[in-house]
């Protein structure tokens, strides 16, 4: 990277440019100084957009609290309590109860309880809140995910003894330890090839393959020292030699 | 806070060498290095320090030569040679390698190599995930090193 950063440490503004540069700041300074037209109808306009934005902003929070209910899928149910919010035969609330949207309840309760309207918008934004923490927490599940350390597998004839490192699940994000690893290793000299085809967000494991087409897979989610000697171990055992 | 003839002093050629290093047109990066100060003067964002100054410029610069190069289709691979000529054949090569990545590996590269951010401040720069980033620095220096093996063969 030598060459890389000299090239770039030439590539400079010349004078010429640079008073280009300064000429259009300045002029575009002073043409926002100067009181014009332009700046005035937008401050006429600010507090009509406020307004605007206020009714909208209504409107969707009775929206919401209006139909949030139905939107979130939850069944309807007779209520001996009190009144109907909706008529008994609304089709939109027929779905599936709350709990089925923390993830934590599949099944269907047709004998859930009835619910308060105070109820149903604390249950309308408890699904809500339900859904988002859901989706933000599966991709910390899978990143926390292992993937099984796997027994001998046949592959694709390998001439040499390499290191593939492969996706096993598009899901699972690329943890940076074992990227780095990886690359340690690899300029370490230790790992004499790494073929890798790595997703934006893949997983990264790691295959072993012998002179004989044999390959050996690790998990290197909890790569570390032990982990590295666990290869080298594995490798001494099957006689093959490190680059060091 | 800097004055706008500070901030074309401190950053023109850091941006410059951004843009042309995306585009490969030198009006193209003059107009983006042009463009950024300018959105700069309209939004006067409010920074912590001068890191972030700087990180908010890289990440307008990025996005503008982005817009710029789907909206075009295509590169100048060429013409950054010629605005700026190799001194050996080694470099002539490597530049001429560098140049055919991808633009996001290109700026992923020069971010780490050339500016020593961390791949957690070019994500933050190039608005991607980590592990994006760290991924395209692998694919952009296994290509480099690919090419140049087989182009020594």
């Amino acid at each position: 990277m030598k060459e890389y950063k000299e090239y770039m440490d030439r590539i400079r503004v010349d004078e010429s440019q640079h008073e280009r540069f300064l000429k259009a700041m300045r002029e575009a300074e002073s043409a926002a100084a100067a009181p014009t037209q332009e700046k005035k109808k937008i401050f006429r306009l600010s507090p009509r957009v406020y307004r605007t934005g206020g009714i909208v902003a209504a409107a969707v929070l009775a929206l919401v609290l209006l139909f949030g209910p139905a939107l979130s899928g939850r069944q309807k149910t007779e209520n001996p309590a009190g009144p109907d919010l909706m008529p008994a035969d609304s089709a939109v609330y027929t779905a599936a109860p709350i709990a089925d949207y923390s993830g934590k309840n599949t099944e269907k309760t047709p004998e859930a309880a009835p619910l308060e309207e105070s109820d149903q918008i604390a249950a309308s934004q408890a699904s809500l809140q339900a859904g988002a923490t859901r989706n933000s927490s599966e991709p910390e599940k899978n990143a926390n995910q292992k993937t099984e350390s796997l027994s001998p597998m046949p592959v694709s004839a390998a001439a040499d003894f390499c290191i593939v490192a492969q996706n096993t699940n598009e899901n699972q994000p690329l943890k940076t330890e074992e990227e780095e690893l990886l690359l340690e290793w690899m300029e370490k000299g230790i790992l004499k090839a790494v073929f890798a085809d790595l997703a934006e967000d893949g997983v990264l494991n790691c295959l072993i393959c012998d002179s004989e087409g044999n390959s050996y897979a690790f998990d290197l989610s909890a790569a570390d020292a032990e982990e590295e000697k666990a290869v080298r171990e594995f490798l001494a055992d099957h006689g093959l030699t490190l680059a060091e | 806070m800097s004055t706008a003839e500070e901030l074309v002093s401190k950053y023109e050629n850091m941006l410059y060498r951004v843009a042309l290093s995306h585009t490969g047109i030198r009006e193209d990066a003059e107009d983006m290095v042009q463009e950024t100060f300018l959105r700069w003067l309209t939004a006067r964002p409010e920074f912590e320090n001068e890191e972030h100054e700087k990180a908010w410029l890289l990440r307008v610069i990025i996005n503008l030569c982005n817009n710029l190069v789907k909206k075009r289709g295509r590169r100048g691979e060429i013409e950054l040679l010629d605005i700026y000529p190799a001194k050996t054949e080694e470099e002539q090569e490597l530049m001429e390698l560098v140049m055919k990545l991808p633009p996001n590996h290109r700026d992923a590269i020069y971010l780490f190599y050339y500016e020593g951010y961390s791949t957690k401040e070019i994500a933050e720069i190039m608005d991607a995930e980590e592990s994006t980033v760290r991924s395209w620095m692998l694919r952009g220096r296994r290509q480099l090193k690919g090419w140049l093996e087989d182009e020594r063969i």
